[in-house]
């Protein structure tokens, strides 16, 4: 997709995201609406700005097409990963989780050979960082961790 | 006062106080480089420690880990593009790129010597200014903290290096994030369309983890390279720094230094605040301004120098009248009143031997940092060698405990995700971080002080008289004018030469 019609896109999302702000900031009570509503139009105004820019001075835009090349696999199981770990650390704690974490996501990212020489240096980087994590966090600086039914 | 000078300069460089400022300062490093947890954490978790010791060990101990993590920020900012503070993501903008170009421990130990300078033109302002500056930041009411928040905002021209309206645009978009959440005049919930956990607004360090660190992670997961960057440690590289820092920094450092000082004395305003600001000026009075952003080593020295100096100067009103000015001071003014000292005057006349050796403490903990850092630096710098996927899948667990921390609630966590897949396909389609960052810190200041200066003027019945004719908000909307205008100048300018050498 060419950056022309992705600057299409991105600001008639933002121009739709300006019509939900402006509506929900009319209920507020005066004076308090004037900074919001300030913000609003003047962001609402740079979004038709860069319309206005993408039709009529093509050129002024950076050339190329910007997804061009993109890894979709890697980018999407680093983010559906790092979803599914929220779900989970939620549900059984933050050390157990991260460390399998640590584990599939790196193995995922990585030449994916199986073995068991390979999952066991990956289980001795999970035990040495939550090791670490746990030292310093928990022990030297006491800072709270997602609760779970584990750890 | 002399006397008291002479016993704070000696009880300063007792052995006993130099190990645990050593200790404090290594502590401190480490948590401003560890993305989420931040220098108030630190100190608030060492003001227990200091019940047993002699007040003005304590003070000392607690100095250090202040100064320690504003520094420690720059690490994590220079070598993985993740601010460790927020007063480190103008250090991004120049650091990150100078590691790619295998120039990591170049932009390390410039962060580190400048970080220093910086902390200790701070101190020495501390030392020599702190009652005329105390009053000059009495003088900052809310329309003078709208024009510094404007003041601040005129810097997105300048990170706009692409496309300047989506510059502006991310640097509004910024503002209008801010706004999430309660509002500050009626004390009414808005934007939050409904669903409870936003009542609490867009929290400060989990978006900014997620913009620039989770974001960095999925740019490393996408460009699929064995190491984040080339590196190899370079021979004489302190040499190279200095005579570089001797040649070219002077005037910067001096600029940015003292900016930072100013920034620092007024409350509200922190580090961050400075280092945007310093940055900005470092470009604008930069004879090569093009190459800021794209790993020019003066943008490490501005925005390192200037937010070291805050560390110091945000204690001045602390000192001086007893006003915590920052959340930092805040903790420092709980440890002050355990150990029985009363802050503001007459802490320098009943308890000067405590005052002075608090304040010469922190001139020895800059110079013990200089050697602390070092070996620090020389450690963190082994990140470049482990494979980037490795670091990607550690980065995410560390931004995760990073964003929780702050205020224990799991919705960071989603911010933090939100905000690091937004900020990745941002910056695909040329939408920096930076703007978007510099408008939801600036957001909270602009909002607070546009908001009382309207019902100011209200009061007063002078829109004008309110936000114009004061003497510190003209000096502010002149340097407004000047920031947006003078870059305009200088490319107008330069385009007319480029033209006449070109016919």
């Amino acid at each position: 997709m060419s950056m022309r019609k992705i600057n299409y896109i991105i600001s008639t999302l933002i121009l739709a995201l300006c019509y939900f702000f402006w509506n929900d900031a009319a209920g507020i009570r005066p004076p308090a609406h004037i900074y919001p509503q300030t913000v609003i139009a003047v962001t609402a105004f740079l979004a038709f700005a860069l319309l206005i820019q993408s039709i009529f001075f093509p050129k002024a835009l950076i050339q190329g097409k910007p997804f061009e090349g993109t890894k979709y696999s890697r980018v999407i199981t680093s983010i559906i990963a790092t979803i599914v770990y929220y779900f989970v650390l939620k549900a059984i704690g933050f050390y157990v989780s991260s460390f399998f974490f640590i584990i599939i996501l790196t193995w995922l990212l990585g030449d994916r050979r199986v073995g068991l020489k390979i999952f066991a240096k990956l289980g001795i980087l999970g035990i040495v960082v939550m090791g670490l994590v746990y030292a310093a966090f928990k022990i030297f600086l006491k800072v709270p961790t997602p609760p779970g039914i584990l750890f | 006062m002399l006397a008291d000078f002479f016993i704070g300069f000696q009880n300063a460089l007792h052995p006993m106080n130099i190990l645990i400022m050593s200790l404090a300062l290594a502590g401190g490093i480490a948590i401003g480089t560890l993305p989420g947890l931040s220098a108030t954490m630190g100190v608030a978790l060492l003001v227990p420690l200091t019940f047993g010791m002699d007040p003005a060990t304590g003070l000392l101990m607690l100095g250090a880990m202040y100064t320690g993590a504003i520094y420690g920020g720059a690490n994590s900012a220079i070598l993985i593009n993740t601010p460790g503070t927020p007063s480190a993501v103008c250090t991004t903008f120049d650091g990150y790129p100078l590691t790619k170009q295998g120039k990591a421990d170049e932009a390390l130990f410039t962060a580190l010597v400048s970080s220093v300078i910086g902390g200790i033109i701070g101190t020495i302002f501390l030392l020599v200014a702190t009652q005329p500056l105390a009053l000059v930041s009495l003088k900052f009411g809310s329309p003078e903290y709208f024009w510094m928040a404007i003041f601040g905002l005129t810097i997105i021209s300048s990170l706009s290096e692409g496309n300047m309206i989506k510059g502006l645009l991310g640097g509004v978009l910024g503002l209008l994030l801010a706004t999430i959440g309660i509002d500050p005049v009626t004390g009414h919930s808005r934007f939050i369309f409904d669903y409870r956990p936003l009542i609490g607004g867009i929290t400060l360090i989990p978006a900014m983890i997620g913009f620039f660190s989770f974001a960095q992670v999925l740019t490393l997961v996408d460009e699929n390279q064995k190491y984040l960057a080339e590196y190899s440690p370079n021979k004489g590289v302190i040499g190279k720094v200095f005579g570089h820092m001797l040649k070219f920094s002077k005037k910067n450092l001096l600029r940015s230094s003292l900016i930072g000082t100013f920034v620092g004395i007024l409350p509200g305003a922190g580090g961050n605040v400075a280092s945007f600001v310093a940055y900005n000026e470092a470009k604008r009075w930069s004879k090569n301004p093009e190459t800021f952003g794209k790993g020019e080593i003066e943008g490490v020295v501005a925005s390192e120098s200037s937010n070291n100096a805050t560390v110091s100067s945000s204690l001045i009103p602390l000192l001086s009248l007893g006003i915590p000015g920052s959340p930092v001071a805040a903790v420092l003014l709980g440890g002050l009143l355990i150990h029985g000292l009363q802050p503001g005057a007459k802490l320098f006349i009943q308890t000067g031997d405590i005052a002075y050796t608090f304040i010469i403490g922190l001139i020895v903990a800059n110079l013990l940092m200089l050697f602390i850092g070092f070996l620090g630096m020389r450690l963190f710098a082994q990140v470049l060698n482990v494979p980037s996927h490795y670091i990607a899948t550690i980065v995410i667990v560390l931004s995760v405990i990073g964003s929780y921390a702050i205020r224990n609630n799991l919705f960071d966590i989603v911010i933090m995700i939100v905000c690091g897949i937004v900020g990745f396909i941002t910056l695909k389609v040329g939408f920096e971080p930076g703007p978007l960052v510099l408008g939801l810190i600036l957001g909270t200041l602009a909002e607070e002080g546009f908001s009382l200066s309207l019902l100011m003027a209200k009061a007063s019945g002078s829109m004008f008289g309110t936000f114009v004719a004061r003497p510190i908000s003209a000096f502010l909307i002149f340097m407004c004018i000047m920031a947006i205008v003078s870059p305009i100048y200088v490319r107008v300018k330069k385009s007319r030469k480029n033209k006449l050498e070109n016919a």
